[in-house]
């Protein structure tokens, strides 16, 4: 029989892993409509989930803004800043491209260019000095698994949103919009679906669902300009496991992305992490090359 | 060309034969006047303007951030110099200010080569300070050898290999790791639970903790001599913020003493976590990140309480005394009046060391001479934040000065003290380390 510390070493771990496992999930489900309705490559996910964070620091340090609101904030002002990007960058950029390559191509370079932008704005703003603040430390304790609040906010906040776009997409005519043009653009617009409208919404969920992921890193972690690489590397981890375009993909992957790297860390090495995400993406590709729920 | 405008020869003649005779005569005049008439004017050094002492650093790239802390110190320093006129360099009677001259190598050793060179040539500085960093010393020690001019080293680590007769250096040259081997025997740890960062300076911490490195003629048995059980390593890499696994691993294990060799968002990271599952080691240790204010003062007093760190001489409560700022609660009041945050305890201040032993050698020289002022660096004693310095040949802290060593620090009442080694201890440790407050 096992010793009951095992048990709670598992469960401790196991909740660990779901609090970034939900978070991964969120932070990728924006980056997976986003690609899979518009083609677009964002490689500037990571650079708004770091500015997102930073927001949230800045709020609660200088202001003392609740994060919760923060959260909120972000949405809206990020739904803005994404609506801009759509029309100054992403349309004119889609306008000029030849071809869907093209501008994939094209949108890869301009978002390159966003994330370095993003970055050294940050590191000017903010210094390359690690920020951070504590909100919520009490710890829950119960059978000997403890959590401090602040992370059991983040997978509420992160399981919570994840429901509600889950909910927009099946349930609304805009969102199962969305759904028709992942799975076919042309066939969409046969049936009625105004697909720059589409880029538009999915343009607003990937940069929202950036930024407020971003509140929730800053819950817990310290902030950092260099963080954005991480996000953004996490994010089309989880997307190409989960197949793009697919939010259940997404919630999986990331799942399993955080159960791996929290058990893998507590077995083997904390110094195996990387390879193992990536070790894990390369064996899931070989035996579906279109990630686990792309049809 | 006309006829009319042609000159003849016997006029050109006439022209060059009459410039050479005016300029022969009046060369004489010259030369008659200045021995016979008038007595030949004293020569005098002119007095310079200033005291110049000249750097580069990378004020962009990735060293941006602590290159800023150091560059606190030296302005800190330089404006209470100023303030009261400058230093006194008896060569020329008078206080002269200290002007710092400094460039952004942006990080680069190629930019720095060239910038030094610079300063030595064009800029004529008589002094070199330096940027964070210990990779910038090979690059320089050169340079300042080839134009004669002291180069006083701030954070950096010795390298005594350079055999740079004119170098010296402010950090201490025996690593923390033999003191903290030391205090855990003396403490009766049997066994330690290491995490360490997969980076030069974590390993390097590590190598010395476990295998009793031999450091020039420092000899110490190490920890494998002393029956102290390692119960697990776990190596993890630059950037690891969820330290869950490895506390978990640590907490099943249950070792009296947690040892973390770390940088500081990951020592932060880790202090967090350790609160958050409950961990509460006998003796638990981090390298860097709990003595800088960033990241201490997310912590409470009581949840600080008893975790020792990484340290040098130097704790605002240390009996020491530095010329121009005073005590080090002196020190920590006017860089905090200036700058608007507490210095940091473990790390930068050594440039705000490195600039005032300048200082004091140039005026205990009493001249700008770059061999008088790198004559009196490996000759004096120098009263310092971290007590009193003094550098053998080779520009290393001597044996006898408490900076030599490094300590180990530990959050008492909120303020750090030193608990090891016992010359520069400034309070007694707490062990075992309180719970974590709930």
């Amino acid at each position: 029989m096992l010793p009951s510390s095992f048990f709670t070493i598992f469960a401790q771990l196991l909740i660990s892993a779901f609090v970034l496992g939900m978070l991964y999930a969120w932070l990728a489900s924006g980056l997976t409509l986003m690609y899979g309705s518009s083609r677009v490559v964002n490689f500037a996910h990571g650079d708004i989930t770091m500015l997102g964070a930073y927001l949230t620091y800045w709020l609660f340090t200088l202001y003392n803004v609740s994060p919760l609101i923060s959260f909120l904030l972000e949405a809206l002002l990020f739904g803005g800043v994404a609506i801009l990007v759509f029309i100054a960058i992403t349309r004119p950029l889609r306008k000029r491209s030849r071809t869907g390559d093209e501008f994939e191509m094209a949108t890869i370079i301009a978002t390159f260019a966003m994330s370095m932008w993003c970055m050294n704005f940050a590191g000017l703003l903010w210094t390359a000095t690690p920020r951070g603040f504590r909100y919520l430390p009490q710890v829950l304790s119960f059978s000997g698994i403890n959590l401090e609040m602040n992370r059991l906010l983040i997978l509420i906040l992160s399981s919570v949103s994840f429901i509600l776009l889950y909910a927009f997409l099946s349930k609304t005519r805009i969102g199962k919009g969305i759904i028709y043009t992942i799975q076919n653009s042309d066939a969409a617009q046969l049936v009625g679906v105004d697909v720059e409208k589409v880029a538009l919404l999915s343009h607003i969920i990937g940069f929202v669902t950036a930024a407020t992921a971003g509140a929730c890193h800053s819950l817990f972690w310290t902030i950092s300009p260099t963080i954005d690489m991480f996000y953004c590397l996490i994010a089309w981890t989880v997307i190409i496991i989960g197949g793009v375009g697919s939010l259940r993909g997404c919630l999986v992957a990331g799942l399993i992305i955080g159960i791996l790297e929290t058990f893998a860390v507590y077995l083997l090495s904390p110094a195996l992490r990387i390879t193992i995400n990536y070790g894990a993406l390369l064996t899931i590709l070989y035996f579906k090359p279109r990630g686990l729920f792309r049809r | 060309m006309s006829e009319r405008e042609k000159i003849s020869r016997r006029r050109y003649i006439e022209i060059i034969g009459g410039t050479i005779a005016g300029l022969a005569v009046g060369a004489a005049l010259g030369y008659i006047y200045g021995t016979t008439i008038s007595p030949p004017k004293p020569v005098t050094k002119p007095t310079p303007r200033s005291i110049k002492m000249g750097y580069t650093m990378g004020m962009t790239g990735p060293l941006a951030v602590p290159n800023a802390w150091c560059d606190k110190y030296r302005i800190l320093f330089t404006e209470i110099v100023n303030e009261k006129g400058g230093l006194y360099v008896a060569e020329y009677g008078e206080r002269l200010p200290i002007e710092l001259v400094k460039y952004d190598d942006r990080g680069s050793t190629d930019e720095m080569a060239k910038y030094y060179e610079r300063l030595a040539t064009v800029d004529r500085v008589h002094v070199f300070l330096t940027s964070y960093g210990t990779f910038v010393a090979p690059v320089v020690a050169p340079i300042a050898a080839k134009y004669k001019i002291p180069y006083v080293l701030g954070s950096a680590m010795p390298l005594p290999d350079l055999k740079s007769r004119w170098t010296v250096w402010t950090t201490p040259i025996v690593f923390a790791s033999y003191e903290l081997i030391d205090l855990l025997k003396k403490l009766g740890i049997s066994d330690v639970y290491l995490a360490v960062i997969e980076t030069k300076f974590g390993l390097e911490f590590r190598r010395n903790f476990v295998e009793g490195f031999r450091y020039k003629d420092e000899v110490y048995e190490g920890l494998k001599d002393t029956g102290i059980k390692i119960v697990a390593e776990k190596l993890y890499p630059i950037g690891t913020t969820d330290f869950t696994s490895i506390i978990l691993d640590a907490k099943a294990k249950n070792p009296d003493a947690f040892i973390q060799f770390s940088y500081p968002d990951d020592s932060y990271a880790c202090t967090k976590q350790m609160i958050e599952l409950d961990y509460n080691p006998k003796f638990y240790y981090t390298s860097l990140g709990l003595a800088c204010p960033t990241f201490y003062k997310r912590f409470t007093a009581e949840e600080l309480e008893g975790i020792t760190i990484y340290g040098q001489t130097y704790v605002p409560s240390a009996p020491w005394r530095d010329p121009y700022i005073g005590s080090c609660r002196d020190f920590f009041n006017k860089f905090k009046e200036r700058w608007g945050e507490e210095p940091d305890i473990n790390d930068t201040n050594n440039d705000f060391v490195a600039i005032s032993i300048a200082a004091q050698a140039i005026e205990k020289a009493g001249t700008l001479n770059g061999e008088a002022i790198n004559e009196v660096l490996h000759k004096e004693t120098f009263s310092t934040i971290y007590g009193p310095i003094k550098f053998d040949e080779y520009g290393i802290i001597t044996k006898d000065c408490p900076a030599h060593t490094a300590t180990v620090l530990q959050w008492q009442k909120g303020e750090l003290q030193v608990v090891s080694p016992p010359q520069s201890k400034t309070a007694e440790i707490i062990y075992p380390k309180p719970r974590w407050p709930r």
